[in-house]
């Protein structure tokens, strides 16, 4: 009850009824679409190129994304979201993001990227073994996610401490702060 | 210093007035109000400093946090935000912080123990710096990506009056200070600048208090005071000189004012005597009623008093010399002032009356009288004297002189009228002793007295009744009563006069009777009064007619005859008192010449009137009485109580007479023996108690005026008895005026009668008391007593007759 009531509190500036449940797949949605806020890439983007983001596996996601996405305001940078089948389609994209469904081959899908400037995001059982950068996770019912640095340093892509500090578990991290923040629970 | 110190009790050096006090005041009010500018200053500047640092310390703060903040919001992560709001337990000044979301919704707090938690939603989304109840609450946006996620609230304790009240401790310690430094300064100022002043004011004071003159001021190293302190001394040197010779001139001149005060307070007193005796003397002259006035040695008048100038109408100067004597009365001039001259040449007392022209136009009689005046060395100076008016004292003189006439002659009326009816008395008693008198010439014998008794009788009421008219004695006691009976009762009176004279009396009265609201016994008083007249002024077996009518607006009662008439010269005077007509004519009728006057007077009383007529001499008159219509009534119940049922065969009782004329109580014990009585007779109010406390009478008839003790005091003591206390009491008396009648009444007279009690009104009353006594025990008897005891008392000749 109490999990329900923080994710709705937690979502009430992106809608303007307050007190409307957020499901647990819109909650990872907009944690999606903030992510891009604390991770740099090493290409500085333009303001006009479109930020693209690529689902795979997961149709609902890529509805829910582009609802958001609309919904933002003028004056962001524009945000390009795309369904696809397979990895091949997700060349020119910053961010790809593979549904639950492919699970089981994630660990191949995420080798295949190679050392591709993509910010990867998963949710599975063990994402980050995978190769995945960030991977959601269920906790007390309420939507976390953790990082894995090492994954983000293969792939060239700089995590901010703020995104590590709000992180579940961040995995090859170097300073202790994050280790000790992990002790804490 | 020496000098000021010792007259601390004109002036206080230290106090405001003094000028070491105003120097202080002067140097302490400056200091006051630089520090006190100064520290307002400052307060400003360091209040407004304090504000804006902290502000800006909070605003810092505040941005600080909401960088801090913006994952752990993204994010949705309570607990780093919570992590990240404890960290300002490090910073004492921050009462509170609070993270609202963006709709909000408190998300996270921190509150430092004790002070007041943020509210649960935020309402003022405003991100500058505010003050509200003490504290400075600032609150900033929490922006990432464009989009704002929340908002931080930081409130820190704005202690403004902590503040304040520590800088004004700090500002209270300088001030002190400052003071202290600043009375010492003054002190020192004070010692050079006032000092000389001081010891200046302290010479002049002392020389003011002392008048010592011979006092200088100290010297001064002050280059000013030095100077103004020589002048002081030179000004004192010159003035002690001048004061010497002023006051020898001041004594002389005080010796002088003393004399003439002496002087005029002797004077002043000598004129307060001559000014009082002088108003005494002119007062006495006003106050009496008498002009007073003044003559010197040659005759000629100096003075005369305002009444008496005020009498004759004329000025002092009119009157002075030998003025007054114009306005003597021409017939009187010529004696009265060869008279004066001669009083004037022998120096003798004047004594003289003469009439005076007043301002009325009239002339008062005046009685003059003077006096010779001489001085000390016997020489005649004037004659002082009064002029008394003395018109009222002679008008008196010339009434009471008429009305003594007036009495001589009613006197001798009275006597005559008296004399008249003895005559037949005595014959008839005469003839009653002879032997051999049949019983027809015994009976006109018998009634020859009777009738001139009961004129007699009449003539002594009219008298008394006059008599209470004219004094205002007599009280009307109206009542509803038939006009008829009235009319009735009248001639029921006067029956046995008309009869005697054989004259044939008619009586018109209206088809229906009426009430009138008068006084009964009055009315019918005054009808018979002039039916009496009527049958008297006509020849024998004449007319006379008595009407009754109702007018429109009063009731009108005439009685004619075709007697002897009025001379129209007699008809306005007619009913005067004692006026007469022609008297000589008919002596024998006689009469006091009263019957008119009262019959006027009674018809007045009732607010009514009363005139005559008649064609002339020998040709018969009319009298008419009318009274006002107001007192008429409709007749509401049928026949009335015209005239009371006479008891001829009553029952019988017991009756005591006490009377000490024996031939009175034995009469009237004969008479009411006769009627059928048992009766008693006593000649003593003692010996009446004792056949009364024997004989136990129903009745008691008594005498007012008995040598051993009066009517009224025998009747109280009747009344204690155990057989008395009930019976009919009967005062019989001469005395017959209304506070005789109270007095008997209250002394427990149940009735009252003026001599000659009429025998048979007597033996009426007795059958009426007896008849109920009978019946009811007295009690019916009770309310007759007590209704009409003034009536059977006052007029017993009502019944008389008929």
């Amino acid at each position: 009850m109490l999990a329900a009531a923080a994710l709705c509190l937690s979502f009430a500036g992106q809608s303007a009824h307050a007190g409307e449940v957020y499901s647990e797949e819109a909650v990872k949605a907009a944690f999606v679409l903030r992510f891009t806020s604390y991770v740099t890439w090493p290409e500085p983007a333009s303001a006009t190129t479109p930020f693209r983001i690529a689902v795979l596996g997961d149709s609902a996601m890529t509805s829910r994304l582009r609802a958001l996405v609309e919904s933002r305001g003028v004056g962001t940078r524009p945000i390009d979201v795309r369904q696809i089948s397979s990895l091949a389609d997700a060349r020119d994209a910053q961010l790809l993001y593979i549904g639950a469904r492919r699970s089981g081959d994630l660990p191949a899908l995420l080798r295949s990227l190679g050392s591709r400037r993509i910010l990867t995001v998963t949710d599975a059982a063990h994402g980050l073994e995978a190769g995945s950068i960030i991977n959601f996770l269920v906790i007390d019912q309420r939507v976390r996610f953790e990082v894995s640095m090492e994954a983000a340093r293969h792939a060239g892509l700089g995590i901010s401490s703020e995104l590590l500090s709000v992180a579940v578990r961040v995995q090859g991290h170097r300073a202790g702060p994050l280790t000790a923040n992990e002790e804490r629970r | 210093m020496s000098g000021a110190r010792r007259e601390t009790a004109h002036f206080t050096p230290g106090s405001a007035r003094s000028l070491r006090g105003k120097l202080t005041l002067v140097v302490l009010l400056t200091t006051a109000i630089a520090l006190l500018t100064m520290t307002t200053a400052l307060l400003h500047r360091d209040l407004t400093q304090y504000w804006r640092s902290l502000a800006a310390d909070l605003d810092t703060e505040a941005g600080i946090l909401a960088l801090s903040m913006a994952p752990a919001v993204s994010f949705d992560d309570q607990r780093a935000a919570q992590r990240n709001l404890s960290a300002l337990s490090a910073k004492s000044a921050i009462l509170s912080a609070a993270l609202y979301t963006a709709d909000g919704q408190l998300y996270a707090r921190y509150v430092r123990p004790g002070a007041q938690p943020p509210p649960a939603r935020l309402a003022i989304q405003d991100v500058s710096a505010r003050l509200a109840n003490g504290r400075m609450q600032v609150s900033r946006g929490i922006v990432q990506g464009g989009e704002t996620l929340g908002t931080i609230r930081l409130t820190a304790a704005y202690d403004l009056w902590g503040h304040v009240g520590a800088y004004l401790r700090i500002l209270g310690l300088i001030m002190v200070l400052s003071m202290i430094v600043a009375l010492i300064l003054a002190a020192r100022l004070r010692r050079s600048i006032t000092a000389p002043v001081d010891a200046l004011a302290g010479v002049a004071h002392e020389i003011v208090t002392r008048g010592d003159r011979t006092l200088r001021a100290p010297d001064t190293p002050l280059d000013e005071f030095a100077q103004i302190t020589r002048a002081f001394n030179s000004v004192l040197a010159e003035s002690e000189t001048n004061t010497r010779e002023l006051q020898q001139i001041n004594r002389s001149l005080t010796q002088q004012i003393e004399e003439t005060r002496a002087a005029e307070a002797a004077r002043r007193v000598a004129e307060s005597a001559l000014r009082q005796s002088e108003q005494l003397y002119r007062a006495i002259g006003e106050s009496i009623n008498y002009g007073v006035w003044v003559c010197d040695a040659s005759g000629r008048n100096v003075y005369a008093s305002d009444s008496l100038l005020r009498l004759l109408g004329v000025t002092q100067a009119q009157c002075s010399n030998l003025g007054w004597t114009e306005l003597l009365h021409p017939d009187d001039v010529q004696a009265s002032v060869a008279s004066w001259l001669e009083c004037v040449r022998t120096g003798g007392t004047w004594y003289r009356e003469h009439r005076f022209r007043g301002t009325d136009g009239h002339y008062h009689p005046v009685l003059a009288q003077g006096v010779p005046i001489h001085n000390e060395e016997g020489e005649l100076t004037g004659w002082a004297g009064i002029n008394l008016d003395i018109g009222r004292i002679k008008h008196t003189e010339e009434a009471l002189r008429d009305a003594d006439r007036r009495k001589d002659e009613f006197l001798a009326t009275l006597a005559h009228e008296l004399r008249n009816p003895l005559a037949p008395i005595r014959h008839a008693a005469r003839l009653l002793g002879l032997r051999g008198l049949d019983e027809a010439q015994s009976q006109s014998a018998r009634d020859i007295i009777s009738r001139q008794v009961a004129r007699m009788a009449l003539l002594l009421d009219d008298l008394l009744e006059v008599s209470r008219i004219t004094r205002g004695h007599l009280e009307l006691r109206p009542e509803p009563v038939s006009a008829g009976s009235l009319v009735r009762a009248a001639v029921e009176t006067t029956r046995p006069l008309i009869e005697s004279k054989s004259h044939r009396l008619s009586i018109q009265l209206p088809e229906e009777d009426f009430d009138i609201v008068v006084d009964p016994l009055r009315i019918s008083q005054a009808l018979s009064n002039l039916l009496t007249n009527a049958a008297k002024y006509t020849d024998p077996g004449g007319r006379i007619l008595l009407q009754l009518r109702r007018g429109e607006d009063d009731v009108v009662f005439s009685v004619t005859d075709s007697g002897i008439g009025v001379p129209a010269a007699a008809l306005p005077t007619i009913f005067e008192m004692f006026s007469q007509v022609n008297s000589a004519i008919d002596r024998s009728e006689g009469g006091l010449g009263i019957g008119l006057a009262l019959v006027k007077g009674l018809i007045s009383m009732h607010g009514g009137n009363v005139d005559a007529a008649s064609e002339g001499p020998d040709r018969g008159s009319t009298f008419t009485i009318r009274i006002p219509g107001s007192s008429v009534r409709e007749k509401a119940r049928g026949h009335g109580t015209d005239q009371p049922q006479r008891a001829q065969q009553g029952p019988r009782g017991r009756v005591l007479v006490v009377d000490d004329n024996r031939d009175a109580a034995d009469s009237l014990a004969m008479v009411l023996g006769k009627a059928g009585h048992e009766t008693f007779t006593a000649y003593t109010g003692e010996r009446a108690l004792q056949i009364g406390e024997r004989e136990h009478p129903d009745v008691i008839v008594l005498d007012i005026g008995m040598p051993d003790m009066t009517g009224y005091e025998a009747a109280q003591r009747v009344r204690r008895t155990k057989w008395g206390n009930d019976i009919l009491l009967l005062a019989i008396t001469g005395w017959g005026q209304k506070e005789d009648i109270e007095r008997a009444l209250k002394a427990g007279f149940d009735f009252h009668m003026t001599k000659p009690a009429d025998p048979e009104h007597v033996e009426n009353l007795l059958a009426e008391y007896l008849q109920s006594k009978l019946r009811t025990g007295s009690k019916l008897f009770e309310e007759k007593r007590n209704g009409s005891r003034r009536d059977s008392a006052n007029h017993p000749h009502r019944h008389r007759g008929g």
